[in-house]
């Protein structure tokens, strides 16, 4: 039944997976207070591509951060498929997170010494999804996908740069995530390499995955369906 | 996270700092064996104090009267006269009736104590050996190497007498018929006695050489000096209870002593050397426990670079779902593994060093000690002390893991 409803909700494409309303996050106590996001509300629709730009210190990491619920507001609601963030418990928040969710971080963060195969498999260790053997087929198809099967057995230490990031998506993709957010992707990148990572990501758009995009390049910003200008913590133009 | 995932994560994250992990799990080791080695030799004295003292049951009493001058071997004192005189502080037949009948659920039964006045021991065809022989009381075993404890007209022989007596070897003497000269009262002459063999004992400091049963000794009192059967009086009383419980004993024994009777049993002789034991034993563990101690510093230090050099990591595995939990049991169960990996090592260690340690104490300084085997690794002290040393681990890595569960993933991934 509710694999069903499921369905019927992917189905539906204009159907809304983020909402943000009237949030605010403000760092340090009174005295010396930081407004790191003013006010902040706009909505997300499933399958969407949403860039989220601004200089650095505009505040669009803690919007991000918020969003991936890795961080909470000091006001304002988020709600993610419909429910409220901050109603659902510490341990629902982890399975969202390990289960809808997919990160591309501008550093990787990969684990340097492990190979490309573990560092892929790890979201599903941590969920403790699946099989040892079910894990490795499921890595095998990611690593196929953003075409680097051929190093999976490579320490991840001995890769360049734009292939850590096909790992990295790789990584994010396994767990079959509803939304990727994806932290200044190209920003370690040299173009060409930019460009293939890129494309990889609105690829997987194209096939239904929410992308929140976080950037502050606007020609990357101007691919996505919906750009989001922030500074100084506001949504300064919506596009 | 699988429960075996983490472990096997543990597990491997101890090898991305080889040197380090190497170095802590030395102390461990270090730390192990010195507890393994202070318990080992702990087990060798209790050992060997237990079956020096084995002859002893818990239900053979020695009755004395309060005040009576009971004399000490090695002890001189004054003599006095009237101590012969003394009615009240020996023992007669109506003691005997008095204990049975106002404890018939208590004793099984009272013996005067009996004396063998051994003359000699042989057998056909060999030399006559002297020797000093004793009384086995009933529910009283010997610690054998062969054979059973002594029925009537059977004895007891140590392993000493093993070759003087022309036998093979211990399973040899037994069923085989030997002579004891008995001396009589007089001491004039002495009479034979054919007994046999039923079982032979390790030669002991403590216990006689040659043991006979209590039925065994009354029968050759008979002959040889009835008046020590049925004496006109005695110092001692031996008394054979029934099955007690402690509440039971020590009531029965408060009841003596309010109608002036002392009872010890070997067990309470027993108790004073064990206490012995027992003292020597906790200052070798004290001295194992500060090797212990420093060995958790070790885990301890281990566990917090850990988390300093992955602070990234744990950001990272909290970002993809990872609960406070895992990150705990991540590296709870390093420091375990550490423990793990150290004891076991240590554990094979501990056996080795039985192989070198007991030869050599045997061959140098325990040379003229039979049967005292200083070291000795049982089972139960290697597990108690694996107990003890994992929950040392996870105690010290108690506190560095809650801090690192701690970290905010957001703080932890932007760390440089």
């Amino acid at each position: 039944m509710l694999e069903i409803l499921l369905v019927m909700l992917n189905n539906k494409s204009e159907s809304i997976i983020i909402e943000a309303k009237n949030i605010t996050r403000i760092y340090g106590d009174e005295g010396e207070a930081f407004k790191a996001l003013d006010n902040i509300s706009f909505t997300v629709k499933r399958g969407e591509s949403v860039a989220i730009i601004g200089k650095s210190g505009s505040g669009k990491s803690t919007l991000m951060h918020i969003l991936a619920c890795l961080d909470k507001p000091t006001s304002g609601k988020l709600y993610i498929n419909g429910n409220e963030v901050s109603k659902i418990s510490q341990k629902e928040l982890e399975k969202l997170r390990g289960e809808s969710f997919g990160f591309v971080f501008q550093q990787f963060f990969l684990n340097p010494n492990d190979t490309v195969l573990e560092n892929v498999i790890l979201p599903l260790k941590i969920t403790g999804q699946d099989s040892k053997k079910n894990r490795e087929e499921k890595a095998v198809a990611m690593l196929t996908e953003v075409d680097i099967l051929d190093k999976k057995n490579n320490k991840s230490k001995n890769l360049s740069g734009g292939q850590k990031q096909r790992v990295c998506i790789a990584r994010a993709l396994i767990g079959n995530p509803q939304i990727i957010f994806a932290d200044e992707p190209t920003g370690n990148l040299d173009s060409t390499n930019g460009e293939t990572i890129e494309k990889i990501l609105f690829g997987l758009n194209k096939k239904g995955i929410t992308l929140i995009l976080i950037t502050h390049d606007s020609d990357l910003a101007k691919k996505c369906q919906k750009q989001i200008m922030i500074k100084d913590g506001k949504i300064v133009k919506e596009l | 996270m699988k429960i075996n995932d983490i472990i096997s994560t543990s597990n491997n994250n101890l090898f991305r700092n080889k040197t380090r992990t190497i170095l802590t799990t030395l102390a461990v080791i270090i730390g192990s064996i010195t507890l393994l080695v202070a318990e080992s030799v702990g087990n060798g004295f209790e050992q060997y104090v237990s079956n020096n003292l084995e002859t002893g049951s818990a239900r053979i009493f020695r009755l004395t009267k309060k005040g009576a001058d009971t004399y000490k071997y090695g002890e001189i004192t004054k003599f006095k006269d009237s101590d012969k005189e003394d009615d009240t502080k020996v023992f007669r037949s109506s003691d005997i009736s008095y204990l049975k009948n106002n404890y018939p659920s208590i004793i099984e039964d009272v013996f005067y104590p009996q004396y063998i006045n051994l003359a000699s021991i042989s057998r056909n065809g060999y030399e006559k050996f002297t020797g000093n022989a004793g009384v086995i009381y009933p529910d009283s075993s010997a610690k054998l190497i062969s054979g059973k404890t002594p029925e009537f007209n059977q004895i007891l022989i140590s392993q000493e007498y093993i070759e003087p007596l022309g036998f093979i070897n211990a399973d040899d003497a037994v069923g085989k018929v030997i002579t004891v000269d008995i001396w009589d009262n007089k001491q004039q002459e002495s009479k034979e006695f054919s007994l046999v063999v039923s079982g032979v004992t390790h030669k002991s400091e403590s216990t006689y050489p040659i043991q006979v049963s209590y039925e065994t000794s009354t029968y050759i009192n008979q002959i040889v000096s009835p008046e020590s059967v049925n004496p006109q009086s005695s110092n001692y009383l031996q008394i054979y209870t029934k099955e007690l419980s402690k509440t039971e004993l020590s009531e029965f024994k408060e009841n003596l002593s309010n109608a002036g009777i002392e009872a010890s049993s070997y067990e309470d002789q027993n108790k004073q050397m064990f206490q012995i034991v027992n003292i020597l034993r906790a200052i070798m563990l004290g001295v194992a426990a500060i090797s212990l101690a420093v060995a958790t510093f070790g885990i301890v230090n281990t566990v917090l670079m850990g988390i300093l050099e992955r602070t990234k990591e744990i950001g990272l595995i909290k970002a993809l779902g990872g609960s406070k939990k895992l990150i705990f049991q991540l590296f709870t169960f390093e420091a375990l593994c550490i423990g793990f990996w150290g004891y076991i090592i240590s554990v094979v260690l501990a056996i080795i060093l039985g192989f070198i340690i007991n030869p050599i104490s045997h061959m140098t300084f325990l040379k003229d000690i039979d049967g005292f085997i200083l070291y000795v690794l049982t089972p139960f002290s290697v597990i108690k002390i694996f107990i003890v040393v994992m929950v040392v681990s996870f105690c010290a890595s108690f506190f560095p893991s809650l801090k690192a569960s701690k970290l905010d993933p957001i703080e932890a991934l932007r760390s440089e």
